[in-house]
């Protein structure tokens, strides 16, 4: 029995020292390598440190960052360790980008959820800065004749709630968006469109937002549109705004979104969610100008859209927008003879040459939630 | 670096094995040495000095010491490392505590705050600071001869699988591995084995319960519910103890690899029934040096000072384990973090130890067993509230609720966001593995290995072996899953 027990003895032994050899021998003779980007993270893998006996403080950390990226079968490894913790441990496999949720909704972690938690805030100063920026806009475009709008893109926190883990509470003290919402009321001259309050009315519809990503769905686009059109047509009288029954919302499902991406679940957590087409439909895509987008923008394509309606009597609309209007362009071009719609790489410009150029007669901007800080950072006279 | 990290498992131990076991065996202690500086200063390189600093204290104070027969030179020089060592635990641990309280009572009569840098915490200070003045004691007492060898002292405070988290070794129990370890499959194997379960004890159980204990404990007092509040605790708890003898049982294992055997440091503490034997089964190796350097000098020179009468109704006796015990216990708290929490945590252990002591013991003992269990329990689950909590305050609105004086109604189905079957299954592994039930266990399959029937006897002997090597190298392949898990770094912005 003892020389059994010293066989088996020598096998663990023998195995314990193959296995973690493995991966160091991978690592001085590399027979397998990962890529060096990881899609899943959406990052650069971080490069082997050069080794300074000059500067050796930083050298721990780097090398540690560049062996954990080259881990041997990491990608394989990370499935596995997401498939245990989503499905067994119900706990999200990236927590600091990613919470889940009840239902499997999946929220964005990260500036999201601090802002959501009023533990980011912008200062008072800023929030006066960003009043003074859009109160400036706004007497601007009035000069132009141009009918300026502003709104804010609720995060999926503030629409669904309910869905967000048990210990995820929104701040009591109000978050930045509240107080920067209440500043800009109190500013008589920017017009303001409130979407969460329109958002919160129409969940009795039907789900809103999508659970894999951070964005709203088709149908919630929908009602942010109705929110922003009846909002414009107390302007402009003619506007005839869509109803819910002129679209045909085709049930749909594909694959999860950058949230269920980032935990590794994009094939298994489907997003169900509809294919919107307008009955009678009068907008199409018409030729860009071709504006040169920043040269820093990661999405070239899409700095600049153009929509042309088949009704020219109708005014013309200019947007400044990041991606959460891509849900919403369908059904707001139908109410303008030309829509022009800009993605200025987040820093929700003025865009005073383009509008000199195109000459609108609305100027909406629409901003992210938790992006709204980034208007401090567009150059002054852009 | 943490025992716990793909870097320690898949590059440190390969190398330091392979540069280990193929150098001659009078180069095995300097090899060590070398690793365990470059273990060290991996966690800061410029920190690299401190270790070095109490490396050279406490060799020198203990040359000092052996160098004359006079007791009184003895003491001078112990006293002097001791001095020395705590200097250098007080500088780096406790200074901005102390600067911290000092600003506040200055700052209510206006006085401007000192203001300074902020000080980094070397790693494993606590522990090595303790090993060297477990040292000088040891010499001081003359339990063994002055280390005169530098490498072998410097091996024995600086040697890497301690050196972050104990166990405190004492100098009389290691010296001799110093100089001649005893190296075999069997035992390198034992060690795979205690290392493999460590890892897995602190990678599958106590990482899984802290995400419940640290959902339960970053919920704001007013949304806290009283049932929540106790699952937050009861996971901590767990959480610690699987964690830290974790951490424990991979030093040993490591150890038994290297050729070293350490003592235990804990012993099922959960099953005790009082705080006395759960001093006796926790964190073995602190209480024993608390016990052995301060206790009983403390009231060894307490009882020569005090004149044998009463004092508040008390016995000398017991005015002096009074006394001891409570500054034992203060100082145990404040070893384990710099902050009043930890001495609140300290304190209570202290305090429930006088209790024992002063005829609460005499009382508990009469109960029926699960209730000195549950007494045991319900007290230390009340001390880890304070272990747990960033402040005071905080610690006593946590046991407010926990008591059910918080404003927030309950509802069960909240229970079912922590209690997942994965939660639930890792938590009655975790209650269970806290009993001997696992021993008794292992010890009921190891007796069909003795049956009189040969057939039997060998199948069983094939069966337990096998299942053993399956169970660690599972264990040991999930936990490298989980730890591959922490490496994940998204960079979402963009994705949007």
């Amino acid at each position: 029995m003892r020389r059994t027990g010293k066989i088996y003895s020598i096998i663990l032994a023998i195995f314990f020292l193959i296995w973690i050899l493995v991966p160091f021998l991978n690592d001085c003779f590399q027979f397998y390598s990962e890529p060096s980007v990881s899609k899943r993270e959406n990052r650069t893998l971080a490069r082997k440190p050069l080794f300074n006996i000059n500067l050796l403080d930083p050298y721990p950390k780097a090398y540690e960052t560049y062996f954990k990226d080259h881990f041997v079968f990491r990608e394989p490894l990370l499935q596995a360790h997401s498939f245990l913790n989503f499905f067994y441990l119900n706990r999200s496999p990236d927590p600091d980008q990613v919470d889940i949720g009840k239902e499997k909704w999946l929220f964005n972690g990260g500036d999201d959820k601090l802002i959501y938690q009023g533990k980011k805030n912008l200062t008072r100063d800023q929030i006066q800065a960003i009043v003074q920026i859009l109160h400036k806009r706004a007497l601007y475009y009035h000069g132009k004749g141009i009918r300026f709008y502003v709104c804010f893109a609720p995060m999926t926190q503030e629409i669904y709630p309910e869905y967000l883990p048990n210990n995820y509470f929104r701040s009591p003290n109000g978050t930045q968006t509240d107080k920067l919402i209440a500043a800009i009321l109190k500013d008589m001259v920017i017009p303001f469109i409130d979407l969460k309050s329109a958002l919160i009315a129409s969940k009795k519809f039907g789900r809103l937002y999508q659970k894999t990503d951070n964005h709203w769905n088709c149908f919630g686009g929908f009602f942010a549109y109705s929110a922003i059109i009846e909002r414009m047509k107390k302007d402009f009288p003619l506007l005839k705004p869509l109803k819910k029954s002129d679209v045909i919302f085709k049930p749909t499902s594909r694959k999860g979104g950058p949230l269920a991406i980032t935990i590794g679940f994009d094939k298994m957590l489907k997003e169900d969610d509809f294919l919107p087409s307008i009955k009678n439909m009068h907008a199409m895509t018409g030729p860009k100008a071709g504006y040169p987008p920043p040269y820093w923008f990661a999405y070239k394509d899409e700095y600049e859209n153009v929509y042309v309606n088949v009704d020219q009597t109708l005014p013309k609309l200019f947007v400044i927008r990041d991606s959460f209007f891509d849900f919403t362009m369908l059904f707001l071009r139908e109410n303008f003879s030309k829509t022009v719609v800009i993605w200025d790489a987040w820093m929700y410009g003025a865009n005073k040459p383009l509008i000199e150029k195109e000459k609108p007669n609305v100027v909406l901007l629409m901003i992210a939630e938790p992006l709204i800080g980034k208007i401090l950072d567009a150059p002054p006279d852009y | 670096m943490l025992f716990s990290s793909l870097l320690f498992l898949y590059q440190f131990l390969p190398v330091t094995l392979i540069i280990y076991y193929l150098s001659k065996e009078r180069l095995q202690s300097i090899i060590l040495l070398l690793v365990s500086l470059v273990f060290y200063a991996w966690g800061g390189p410029s920190y690299i000095f401190i270790l070095v600093i109490s490396i050279l204290i406490n060799y020198f104070s203990g040359l000092a010491m052996g160098s004359g027969e006079s007791k009184k030179r003895r003491k001078t020089f112990l006293v002097l490392g001791v001095i020395f060592n705590l200097l250098l635990l007080v500088i780096f641990k406790y200074t901005s505590f102390f600067i911290e309280n000092i600003n506040f009572l200055t700052g209510l009569f206006g006085t401007p705050p000192i203001l300074i840098k902020k000080i980094f915490l070397p790693l494993g200070i606590s522990f090595f600071t303790f090993k060297g003045i477990s040292y000088l004691f040891t010499i001081y007492r003359r339990e063994t001869a002055v280390q005169r060898n530098f490498i072998d002292l410097a091996l024995y405070i600086s040697l890497f699988p301690q050196l972050i988290a104990g166990p405190i070794s004492r100098y009389r129990d290691l010296a001799p591995q110093l100089k001649d370890r005893t190296h075999s499959f069997d035992k390198f194997s034992s060690g795979v084995r205690r290392f493999i379960l460590g890892l897995a004890k602190k990678v599958l159980i106590a990482t899984p319960l802290s995400y419940v204990a640290t959902q339960v404990f970053t919920i704001p007092v007013e949304h806290l519910s009283a049932p929540q509040a106790w699952i937050g605790i009861v996971f901590f708890a767990l959480q610690i103890y699987y964690d830290f003898s974790g951490y424990t049982d991979m030093a040993i294992g490591l150890g038994r690899m290297l050729g070293f055997e350490f003592v235990e440091n804990f012993n099922f503490p959960y099953i005790s029934r009082s705080f006395r034997e759960f001093w006796r089964r926790w964190h073995i190796s602190l209480s024993t040096w608390f016990r052995d350097y301060l206790f009983l000098p403390l009231a060894y020179h307490t009882s020569r000072k005090l004149p044998k009468e009463k004092y508040f109704g008390l016995r000398t006796d017991k005015l002096i384990y009074l006394i001891a015990t409570t500054i034992t216990f203060l100082l145990c708290g404040f070893w384990h973090g710099a902050a009043w929490t930890f001495l609140v945590w300290g304190l209570i252990h202290g305090f429930m130890l006088i209790l024992e002591h002063l005829g609460l013991g005499k009382i508990t003992n009469r109960f029926y067993k699960p209730f000195q269990h549950v007494y045991m329990i319900f007290f230390l689950l009340i001390s880890w509230v304070f272990f747990r909590s960033e402040t005071i305050r905080e610690a006593f609105d946590y046991l407010t609720i926990m008591f059910g004086f918080g404003s927030q109604s309950f509802h069960w189905n909240m229970l079912f966001d922590y209690l997942n079957s994965g939660t639930v299954f890792i938590f009655i592994i975790a209650v269970l593995g806290s009993t001997r039930l696992f021993d008794k266990l292992s010890g009921i399959a190891r007796s069909w290995t003795g049956s009189s029937r040969s057939i039997i006897r060998a199948g069983s002997v094939h069966i337990l072996n096998l299942g053993t090597l399956a169970f660690i190298i599972l264990i040991l392949a999930i936990s490298t899953i989980f730890l591959a898990g922490e490496t994940i770094n998204s960079f979402i912005y963009f994705k949007f």
